[in-house]
């Protein structure tokens, strides 16, 4: 079943940025065609930062648009992007369930779509710069951020539990996540321009 | 291209709002504000919700457990490695101290129980596990050619040893799961309203109106309209994490999930409340702010009253 992925393609048969482009249905929610390529470029962006091809990341877009018109048109969404995220990430868990990025071996059972060596590869480059990016970080700011993310403490609790105000605990797990990121980008130039540093 | 360190930052600000229990509307707004204005800033939240979704590696020591809990204990100061082996352990030894050797010589029903907020592990007989959550109960029965267990109230994970001649069944009220071997979840909510999620293996659920067979990866909610599909989450199938979708489920469901976790009686009030219907992704293990999160999003008021709390609708 997880094999699905590409089979039900044709069957969707909507196919919401041809028609947006195609500027022919009068649209019912009050979001422009410029809009919707925003939030559709985003999505794809997400999907192949999660480590996924363009095929799927495609798909993936293709089905939260479809979802995401869908509940505009039932009422007022407190967030449009938010709301499209939180589609796109639940269409990966359903495509790939069970399948943490650095998680749990695959199971035994499992029918197929098992990453390709590269991907493996690249995961564990991933993984690596990512373990030296956390190591890097000040104690009390990897230790924030860890419990905000692992362990999905709430702000006011770290907060508390840790001594803190809750505005030290927001900028720490804020400027934890930027120096994170700052630390994958680089990875990735390093590797974009192909230089054999690293 | 690399965005600046601003853009950066307002990523990661946004990707941690996002990530809350609830959020309210104005955040919302102001979110799509953002997002809309720039494609720099798209790409940028783009990558920072990747990095946070695909999650960090949890560390097998955390040396800077025993650097914080120094602040509040000397001792941990002089015994740093003793320290860090208690933090680190610290599931290990609680799953252990609350594992009940539960050897069953007899095929006497036996009970087990939760308080709010205390999730337990139990190793049954036959090498099967039962995860309870908080404010839960479950009586368990072997007979050499049946294996019950009737979940009283709350929640409880099941991994199951194969046994192909004594077959397992959970009876949750109206509802029966029947299973040879696997992993799943079920969940009695309010009104008798359950919900069966399968990780691993298959379950036939059966009701008085009709059953259906769930693979790995399938979930069901069964109300009095019958059992209907629903898509399983990934909060579902980490369920002990604390956190629940509420896929536009009445909040009496919502309220039966906080009572798993809050010490605080929950009573509903009146029917409007009970029945109103409710959207989001809530930190159940956290009652207080879920329900401040409701508050906040929906029409109903919060009132304290000797050592309970009331929800009710404004008139």
């Amino acid at each position: 079943m997880a094999c699905g992925v590409r089979q039900d393609h044709s069957a969707i048969g909507l196919r919401v940025e041809t028609a947006a482009e195609a500027g022919g249905e009068p649209r019912r929610t009050d979001l422009s065609d410029a809009d919707w390529r925003a939030v559709r470029h985003a999505v794809l962006a997400y999907v192949r930062r999660r480590g996924h091809s363009q095929d799927v990341a495609e798909d993936v877009a293709q089905e939260s648009l479809t979802k995401l018109l869908h509940y505009t048109r039932q009422g007022q969404t407190a967030s449009l992007y938010a709301l499209a995220f939180r589609i796109a990430a639940n269409c990966l868990v359903d495509r790939f369930r069970g399948e943490s990025r650095y998680g749990d071996a695959v199971l035994e059972t499992h029918p197929c779509g098992e990453p390709l060596p590269d991907r493996i590869a690249s995961d564990r480059q991933r993984l690596a710069r990512l373990n030296s990016a956390l190591e890097r970080l000040p104690p009390l700011r990897r230790a924030v951020l860890l419990r905000r993310r692992i362990d999905n403490q709430s702000i006011p609790r770290i907060a508390a539990e840790m001594n803190l105000s809750t505005a030290a605990v927001e900028k720490h797990v804020v400027r934890g996540l930027s120096d994170l990121r700052k630390a994958m980008e680089d990875g990735e130039e390093l590797k974009g321009s192909s230089r054999d540093a690293q | 291209m690399t965005p600046s360190e601003k853009v950066r930052t307002e990523a990661a600000f946004w990707v941690e709002r996002m990530n809350r229990p609830a959020f309210d509307a104005r955040d919302g707004a102001a979110f799509d504000q953002w997002m809309r204005s720039d494609a720099d800033n798209r790409e940028a939240f783009a990558a920072m919700a990747a990095l946070w979704d695909d999650g960090f590696p949890r560390p097998d020591a955390r040396p800077e457990q025993a650097l914080l809990d120094g602040s509040n204990s000397r001792a941990a100061d002089r015994f740093p490695a003793r320290r860090r082996w208690v933090a680190t352990s610290i599931f290990g030894a609680s799953a252990a101290a609350l594992i009940v050797g539960a050897l069953i010589s007899t095929t006497l029903p036996r009970s087990y129980s939760s308080l709010p907020g205390q999730q337990q592990a139990i190793q049954l007989a036959d090498g099967s596990t039962v995860h309870l959550g908080g404010n839960s109960r479950i009586d368990v029965q072997y007979l050499p050619w049946r294996r019950t267990v009737r979940l009283e109230r709350g929640e409880a994970g099941f991994d199951v040893a194969h046994d192909t001649n004594r077959p397992f069944d959970v009876d949750a009220g109206q509802v029966d799961v029947v299973v040879l071997g696997t992993a799943f979840h079920v969940d009695r909510l309010a009104q008798g309203r359950v919900g069966v999620a399968v990780t691993r293996g298959a379950v036939d659920v059966r009701t008085l109106k009709g059953s259906d067979r769930l693979a790995a990866g399938h979930a069901v909610r069964v109300t009095d309209r019958g059992i209907e599909r629903v898509a399983m989450q990934v909060e579902d199938s980490q369920w002990s994490s604390g956190w629940f979708v509420a896929r536009n489920i009445p909040l009496s469901d919502l309220v039966e999930k906080l009572r798993r976790h809050s010490k605080t009686p929950i009573e509903i009030s009146d029917d409007k409340s009970e029945n109103l219907m409710i959207v989001g992704r809530f930190n159940v293990s956290d009652p207080d702010a879920a329900l401040k999160g409701i508050e906040s999003s929906y029409d109903i008021e919060l009132s304290r009253r000797s050592g309970t709390l009331y929800i009710s609708t404004p008139n």
